[in-house]
């Protein structure tokens, strides 16, 4: 989506919608080896995630509307997890195994995590 | 008559989403499911050539989500995606100023888009409560019985897969299935098992019962899906058919078997893979009785100039108000024919003053089915809008929603519009014979109905805007129940009017029309503010009756413009009798056309 947040929950909604939904698409439905015929929308999901950019930029994007929220202990383990996804998309572009199963972990986390976000701004009821 | 076992049909989904993640995913890991695509090759996408780049898989905003539904009606349940990062030109028109949010919502809109035109569709959004920002959609989705989030489960196929069938099964089951109207009587409680029962075989079904009494309607939304087939479900009324045209329409004809003749596949063969009604089947001719009996023994057709003939596979219903044994006795119906029927285990459908205690619930179900599609559903749109009991097109939007209530409004929340019927006009609806059965019934409720919207619609046009609220907006928002704006009164004089004025419904009107034309000059000359004679558009239809309503529209329409909406000069141009009786069975059938009173002037 385009356009700035209003509030800090919207960014918050914004960024489960942008980056956790997406990025953990492929992911959740599997396990084990990734099957071919998977890998390139597994890699779509993190590397191509917002308007063809990948999953860190569209967070680095909309961390400043964050508030608060962008020193939450969620957001950080997303953002490091995504960081660590970033140092392995050579490897990952390269179809190898090992890195297409370490890169299923990474995105079931930031997934996780930013769902766990969104869930707990929901529940404060932040502005 | 089966030769071949039967693929169940698979349920279709129509997926709308501006990108195609969605779209991706279902296709690698839901292939269990037909999809709704915008174009014309043979599916599934994931095995067409054409597959690279397409972006006909799917709709990517509300325009095209309606034309995948106009080629898909068949759609099982819709899989809606909530945030739209479309350009404003492609959004719904909205008073919403802020595009982001319009962007973020728009699929809170496009539902209550699609709801204007497809009630009870069941549609899965594609997101979670936490995603949605909740409160933003609350109040639209609070108040829609067939939406359901999916939650943590939109981008996990296995979960998913789970939340479409218990989605499909709930609407299968759900105790108005095909939105047919049971009751509780004994009869209908036999009725429906019977029919559900019967309907998984491979056996011919004979539907009797007289006019009126829903033998059409059982066929098409109980016994067709009850069978589970994959193909069409195909209709010929063989009452409306000239005789000479019967053998053509029904098993197909070759090119040059006649005049004019063509390649055509007959209605046996459109309808191989599903379900064949063959409705008023006491008139079909002792000749194409005989070539029936001979389909029906070898489960295949031969077209019309053709000697091979072809195999068909459908699943046959014959449906008739008279009786048949009897014309088996007068020698007008052959009696092998018949007893290929299965007349022993043929369906009753009992008239409506055997059941006069489903009038209620019927009552009920007829008002919610009135406004739940078409012209009639977009009018409670505007009443609601008028009314400001639901805000402009910008999301979140209460869908339209009406119902009934007999005798006074029940306490608590009203959701869309309550209609009350006084419990002296269910008495006298209880009284009256109706010879048209059901289908009587629930034009009279449809017509009162609409009658009293169309009343209050008109009285709240004629206020100033700025006193049509009752309570103003920001109160009105949420369903109150001492809202009056609310409650609308079917009132018991007008339903006395429409029983005294409602001509007995007639069986099968008689047909002239022999051949099908653009243009047909139909003779009026009984008007008397007019010229004698008038050009009326045909236009072709998907069935007869809709061609024929279709013409009677364009009459009344012209009829309202050179009346100048005046309903008892109508009346006098149309009927003979009580001009003011006429002009009131006139206003009945003009609302019953999906026709709206005009100011006039």
């Amino acid at each position: 989506m385009t356009g700035t947040p209003t509030s800090h929950r919207e960014a918050v909604a914004r960024l489960a919608h942008d980056v956790g939904k997406y990025v953990g698409r492929i992911a959740r439905n599997v396990d084990g080896e990734v099957p071919p015929a998977l890998a390139p929308l597994l890699l779509k999901d993190v590397y191509e995630t917002h308007d063809g950019r990948p999953a860190l930029a569209r967070l680095a994007a909309l961390a400043p509307a964050l508030g608060p929220y962008a020193e939450h202990p969620c957001l950080l383990a997303a953002r490091d997890a995504l960081q660590r996804a970033a140092r392995l998309e050579p490897a990952a572009r390269a179809l190898d195994p090992a890195a297409l199963r370490a890169l299923l972990d990474l995105a079931r986390e930031v997934e996780s995590q930013l769902r766990a976000l969104a869930r707990a701004v929901h529940d404060e009821g932040a502005p | 008559m089966s030769p071949r076992p039967e693929a169940p049909r698979r349920p279709k989904l129509l997926i709308v989403d501006d990108g195609d993640r969605y779209v991706e995913l279902a296709h690698a890991l839901l292939r269990d499911y037909d999809y709704a695509t915008r174009c014309s090759l043979p599916g599934p996408c994931w095995s067409c050539p054409a597959r690279r780049g397409c972006t006909l898989t799917h709709a990517h905003d509300a325009r095209e989500a309606d034309a995948a539904l106009a080629q898909h009606p068949d759609v099982d349940v819709v899989l809606l995606d909530v945030a739209f990062d479309v350009p404003e030109a492609r959004l719904l028109p909205s008073t919403e100023r802020d595009l982001a949010r319009r962007q973020r919502l728009q699929g809170i809109a496009i539902l209550a888009h699609l709801r204007r035109a497809r009630g009870d569709l069941p549609v899965i959004l594609m997101t979670s409560e936490a995603e949605l920002a909740y409160e933003d959609a609350a109040e639209a989705l609070a108040v829609d019985e067939f939406v359901t989030l999916a939650g943590e489960a939109a981008f996990d196929a296995r979960a998913l897969s789970l939340l479409i069938e218990r989605v499909l099964a709930r609407r299968r089951d759900a105790p108005a299935s095909g939105g047919y109207a049971w009751g509780t009587t004994p009869a209908m409680a036999r009725l429906r098992r019977d029919a559900t029962t019967l309907a998984r075989t491979s056996l011919p079904m004979l539907l009797v019962g007289e006019t009126g009494t829903g033998k059409s309607a059982l066929a098409e939304r109980v016994i067709h899906p009850a069978t589970q087939r994959r193909g069409p479900f195909v209709a010929v009324d063989l009452s409306a058919l000239p005789e000479s045209l019967v053998a053509a329409e029904l098993f197909g004809t070759a090119r040059g078997a006649f005049s004019g003749a063509v390649d055509r596949p007959g209605r046996f063969e459109q309808a191989s893979g599903g379900t064949l009604l063959l409705d008023e089947i006491g008139n079909l001719s002792p000749e194409l009785q005989r070539t029936l009996l001979l389909v029906l023994q070898d489960a295949r057709v031969t077209r019309l100039g053709e000697s091979s003939p072809r195999p068909v596979d459908v699943k046959l219903l014959a449906a008739t108000n008279t009786d048949l044994d009897d014309a088996v006795r007068r020698g007008a119906f052959r009696a092998d024919l018949l007893a290929r029927l299965h007349p022993a285990a043929r369906l009753r459908l009992p008239p409506l003053r055997e059941r006069s205690a489903d009038l209620p619930e019927l009552a009920r179900a007829f008002v919610q089915r009135a406004f739940a599609a078409g012209p009639d559903r977009a009018l409670l749109a505007r009443y609601l809008e008028l009314a400001r009991l639901a805000p402009p097109t910008h999301a979140p939007t209460e869908p339209p929603h009406a119902d009934l209530a007999l005798g006074r409004p029940p306490p608590g929340p009203v959701r869309g519009v309550l209609f009350v019927l006084a419990t002296a006009s269910l008495r006298a609806l209880a009284a009256h014979p109706f010879s048209g059965n059901v289908r009587e019934l629930e034009l009279l409720l449809r017509t009162a109905a609409v009658s009293a919207l169309s009343d209050a619609l008109t009285a709240l046009e004629s206020r100033p805007p700025d006193t049509r609220a009752t309570p103003p907006l920001p109160s009105a928002r949420k369903p109150t129940p001492l809202d009056p704006a609310r409650v609308i009164p079917l009132p018991a004089r007008l339903i006395r009017e429409l029983l005294a004025a409602a001509p007995p419904m007639p069986a099968s009107p008689p047909h002239s029309l022999s051949a099908p034309a653009q243009n047909a000059i139909l003779d009026t000359p009984r008007m008397p503010f007019s010229t004698p004679a008038h050009t009326f558009r045909i236009r072709p239809g998907d069935t007869a009756h809709a061609v024929a309503a279709d013409l009677e529209r364009q009459l009344y329409e012209r009829l309202y413009t050179e009346s100048n909406g005046d309903f008892t000069v109508m009346a006098k141009a149309l009927l003979t009798g009580d001009a003011t009786k006429n002009a009131r069975r006139v206003r009945l059938r003009f609302n019953q056309l999906g026709l709206r009173v005009r100011k006039r002037g």
